[in-house]
């Protein structure tokens, strides 16, 4: 009984000795900790909340906070038809990339994992460059490839780069789901007279959908909300929301901008919400 | 012409060889369970037969036409996994009805053939459960159904009772063997479990590295091992080394120290041979100084290990240098168990002495 005291109390002294000297009880330090997390929320969503509630303030020079509520500003947004253009490439393109990087990410995947062949980490590799590269140097380089080769600038060509800048986030989410997959159902199936088409239709990609799905909406926000290589991309008529953001707030601080920030952060949100919604749904019945 | 054909098979992976030139018949009908240790080849050689393996060389023949070359989802072969392979993503019934749906049937006799197999393996009324809600005893059933439902040529099995615990395997592999009845498929089944082995087939295989070591029905594989390694392997024996003779038209082996045993010999032993002697533990017989003087060794009781039905006595014979392990089934009402240090006589019948041609690369 008396060990058991002394040692217990041993212990409660090494855990109040605390950090630098200072003595803080548990309870403080949980305290502590919940206090820095709040603030850290609080600093990353209060300007998000400060764009949405101005985006409603029908004020031009958007006092804050606002007296009245309106929705001018997005009456506004829907009679500029840049804007609108912005906000439909942007969902084109952001659809096309997730699909392109969720099909090509696949069949990389599956070529990586289930194959092996020479040089297959210096391939990772190169696979993962868009990822490794700043995306400045790629805006700037493929401006200056496709130029060189004469290619317009166009949606198409939009996809194509958001569709290689997703690839690495698709081909990594994929790989990992793959690795876990129990290559014997696939063999299962082939006894119970499936062929490899089959097969995967049938038991592969049932199984590993989900990381496609995850991967398809990740690729999709990336594309979304990607500014820095699109600027170099786009046309008046390709340009997509985050440059049209951008090259608005140069020229002027309309409430507008506040008003487009909200439909993107509105889509940037829901998208994943409701995929996933929708994925954890089907897997239900 | 047999039903299942393997015609030296052999497969390589890289330096090592996994299957090394098997030949093997097997009858329509016939429940033939392949045994031996890890890694000697006995999956490879399943999943050669199910085309989920090319072998390196030899043919694979089912009703005289080579399948060897032929993809597996072209045979109609049913494989039943170690570890079930069921697809998790799939209700029981889509499961059971994989093997009927790849092969166009219609959806009310899927129905139909899935009820009835569930009903076979005692699972009635599981189709919309799915193998995770479902234990292991039930997943390993409905693995058997699935391999089953589409009514395949052939059904391979492999070691299909190793995850379930010791009680359940009993009972499951009773089960096997009825569902074998019923259908009357022809089943290939693979174990390293020795009583498996023994009590399912009418038919075993043993194989060591590589190597069909023996194939023969059951009873005459353990009571006539045609190899020191099906000797040493099945059951449990002492391993004693001498010399073979012929004295008399009877067959003999001299162990040294002036030891005789009449043996039963394999074909293969000339007179003079160097021979291994296998004795069982079962079929030594403890006797007193009075009964037999033929086949007799006399030794000292070295250990005793009880175990309640059996008693295990360790027995050192001096004249030939060894200890031979005699087991016998106690009768706990009439007899005195012997202590150590006893000196006690160990009778065996010549034809449980099995003597085969000594390997002199193991003295
Ligand atoms: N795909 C493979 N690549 C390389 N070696 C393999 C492969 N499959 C099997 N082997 C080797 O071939 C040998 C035979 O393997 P196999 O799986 O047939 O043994 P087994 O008799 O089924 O053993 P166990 O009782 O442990 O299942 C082993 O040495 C194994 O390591
Ligand atoms: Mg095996």
């Amino acid at each position: 009984m008396a060990t058991d005291h002394a040692t217990t109390g041993e212990t409660d002294v090494d855990a109040e000795r605390g950090y630098f000297g200072v003595t803080i009880s548990s309870r403080v330090k949980w305290n502590l900790i919940r206090a820095v997390t709040v603030a850290v929320y609080v600093m990353m969503i209060l300007p998000l909340v400060v764009i949405v509630i101005n985006s409603f303030n029908p004020s031009r020079l958007g006092n804050f906070p606002p007296q009245t509520l309106s929705i001018r500003w997005y009456e506004a947004l829907l009679a500029d038809e840049l804007m609108l253009r912005a906000l439909l490439n942007s969902l084109q393109v952001g659809v096309a990339a997730a699909f392109g990087a969720g099909l090509i990410g696949t069949l990389t995947a599956m070529g990586f994992v289930r194959n092996d062949f020479r040089m297959q980490d210096a391939l990772v590799i190169v696979l993962l460059s868009p990822l490794l590269i700043p995306p400045i140097i790629v805006g700037v380089a493929a401006t200056i490839f496709f130029g060189q080769a004469g290619i317009p600038r166009s949606l198409g060509w939009l996809v194509v780069m958001h569709t290689l800048l997703g690839l690495p986030y698709a081909f990594l989410i994929i790989r990992s789901q793959l690795y876990l997959f129990d290559e014997t159902l696939e063999e299962a199936a082939r006894t119970l007279g499936a062929d490899r088409l089959t097969t995967f239709r049938e038991v592969t990609f049932p199984i590993i959908s989900p990381s496609i799905i995850t991967s398809m909406v990740i690729v999709f926000v990336i594309s979304f909300g990607e500014f820095t290589a699109t600027q170099f991309w786009v046309k008046r008529t390709t340009t997509t929301v985050p440059v049209v953001i951008f090259s608005m707030l140069r020229t002027s601080i309309s409430p507008k901008i506040d008003a487009l920030a909200t439909v993107m952060l509105v889509v940037t949100i829901l998208v994943p919400l409701i995929v996933l919604g929708i994925r954890r749904w089907v897997l239900k019945t | 012409m047999a039903f299942l054909e393997l015609d030296n098979l052999r497969k390589e992976f890289g330096d090592l060889v996994a299957v090394d030139g098997v030949s093997l018949s097997i009858e329509e009908g016939q429940f033939v369970t392949i045994v031996g240790p890890s890694g000697c080849g006995k999956s490879t050689i399943l999943r050669s037969i199910t085309g989920l393996e090319t072998p390196s060389s030899g043919e694979i023949r089912l009703e005289g036409t080579d399948i060897t070359e032929l993809p597996a989802y072209r045979r109609n072969i049913g494989l039943v996994f170690q570890d079930y392979a069921l697809f998790p993503h799939k209700t029981v019934f889509e499961n059971v009805a994989f093997g009927l749906k790849m092969r166009g049937a219609p959806k009310a006799e899927q129905r139909e053939r899935v009820e009835e197999m569930l009903e076979m393996v005692n699972l009635e009324g599981y189709q919309e459960k799915y193998p995770e809600e479902c234990s292991g005893g039930e997943q390993q059933r409905i693995a058997v159904a699935r391999a089953i439902a589409f009514d395949p040529d052939l059904v391979l099995m492999d070691e299909p009772l190793s995850n379930l615990d010791k009680n359940l395997r009993t009972s499951i592999r009773s089960e096997l063997r009825r569902i074998q009845d019923e259908t009357g498929v022809t089943t290939v089944y693979v174990t390293h479990n020795q009583n498996e082995a023994l009590s399912l087939g009418d038919k075993l295989a043993v194989m060591n590295d590589g190597h069909l070591e023996q194939f023969d029905d059951p009873e005459t594989v353990y009571r006539n091992p045609q190899t020191r390694f099906v000797a040493d392997f099945l059951g449990r024996s002492t391993e004693v080394r001498g010399t073979y003779h012929r004295q008399n038209g009877e067959a003999v082996a001299e162990l040294g120290g002036g030891i005789e045993l009449q043996v039963q010999p394999s074909g293969s032993l000339a007179d003079g041979d160097p021979a291994s002697l296998f004795l069982r533990d079962e079929k030594l017989k403890l006797v007193d100084g009075s009964a037999p003087t033929e086949n007799v060794l006399e030794g000292i009781i070295e250990s005793v290990d009880y175990r309640g039905r059996d008693i295990n006595y360790f027995i050192e014979v001096p004249k030939i240098g060894q200890t031979v392990q005699v087991s016998h089934i106690a009768d706990h009402s009439t007899e005195t168990f012997h202590t150590l240090g006893d000196a006690v006589s160990v009778y065996i019948e010549p034809e449980n002495v099995t003597c085969l041609p000594a390997d002199d690369s193991q003295p």
